[in-house]
């Protein structure tokens, strides 16, 4: 694979990821389904690539993203490494935006600070 | 668990299907599995099978094979066996993979019936494909696939469902046009299944 992981990964795991327009998920037996007739592409999903998929709104980066599963499915720890390489492998299908490197906020931003 | 505040993080139109996704799940390692559709187009089939063959035919027999062809790979691609999760490693394609070994059996029995038809067609074709003995070949090839679909109705439900019976539409109708002398494929009418 050479497209650049180094700035893949900076601009995924730095920034708020955020999904693609215009997915179609399809509900399948144990899981979810996505077809892209532009790129003649088919992506079969879990539950959780799903979540994390949808998570990814451009309102959350990859650590919250990790932390709301921890809530949710009341795990020890936030699934950090799972989320970072799934949001890794959707960026790589064309399912996360290449986002413009921009201005990354710090993690501890509030949200008036986000506004400015 | 607290879905309240995952759904909170999630954009309001979404919320009512994020729910859907978090009921009665638990926690499993994220899993995306990506099927490329590349080079499945009849175009790229015939010109493998180039090698095989330098036999010339008619547009419509042509045509006639590749509705065959999309029919076997209708069945053999999405029925090529697999992990009963989709937790493994290396998940094979989506398709009839969900299904018990049983469901798999009939749907793909009841494709291989329209295959075999198809076959036969192609062969009373000779070469040309539209005389009256080929043309009834193929239209009983296009029975079976709509007693595929009553089938797919009986057996399955959702999105897999959905997906099998609009193949099999796409072939009817495929081979409605063939009985009619339409001959002409540009390839992408024919919808084919997976392969990794």
């Amino acid at each position: 694979m050479s497209r650049g992981k180094h700035k893949t990964t900076d601009i995924v795991l730095t920034q708020r990821p955020r999904h693609v327009d215009g997915l179609d998920i399809n509900p399948v037996e144990d899981g979810f389904m996505i077809y892209r007739p532009d790129t003649d592409r088919v992506h079969y999903l879990n539950h959780t690539a799903v979540l994390i998929l949808e998570l990814s709104n451009g309102r959350n980066t990859p650590a919250r993203i990790a932390t709301l599963l921890k809530n949710a499915y009341g795990l020890p720890e936030a699934p950090e490494h799972d989320v970072n390489e799934t949001l890794l492998k959707m960026a790589d299908e064309g399912l996360i935006r290449r986002a413009s490197p921009g201005r990354p906020l710090p993690r501890n931003a509030t949200r008036t600070q986000r506004r400015r | 668990m607290a879905p309240e505040e995952t759904l909170g993080s999630a954009d309001p139109n979404r919320r009512d299907f994020l729910k859907k996704v978090l009921a009665g799940t638990t926690f499993a390692a994220p899993v995306l599995a990506t099927f490329s559709m590349e080079g499945l187009s009849p175009e790229a089939a015939w010109a493998q099978a180039g090698n095989c063959s330098n036999m010339t035919t008619s547009e419509c027999c042509r045509f006639a094979a590749e509705i065959t062809i999309a029919i076997a790979q209708l069945g053999a691609g999405c029925c090529s066996g697999g992990p009963a999760a989709p937790t493994a490693p290396t998940p094979t394609p989506p398709g009839f993979f969900f299904l018990p070994p049983e469901i798999q059996a009939l749907l793909v029995g009841q494709l291989g019936k329209a295959q075999t038809l198809m076959a036969e067609g192609l062969d009373k074709g000779n070469g040309d494909c539209t005389n009256p003995p080929a043309r009834e070949k193929f239209k009983k090839a296009s029975k079976e696939l709509s007693k595929f679909e009553t089938l797919v109705d009986e057996l399955c439900a959702g999105g897999i469902a959905d997906f099998l019976k609009g193949q099999a539409d796409l072939l009817i109708r495929a081979i409605g046009d063939l009985v009619n002398g339409v001959c002409a494929s540009d390839g992408s009418r024919l919808l084919l299944c997976f392969r990794t």
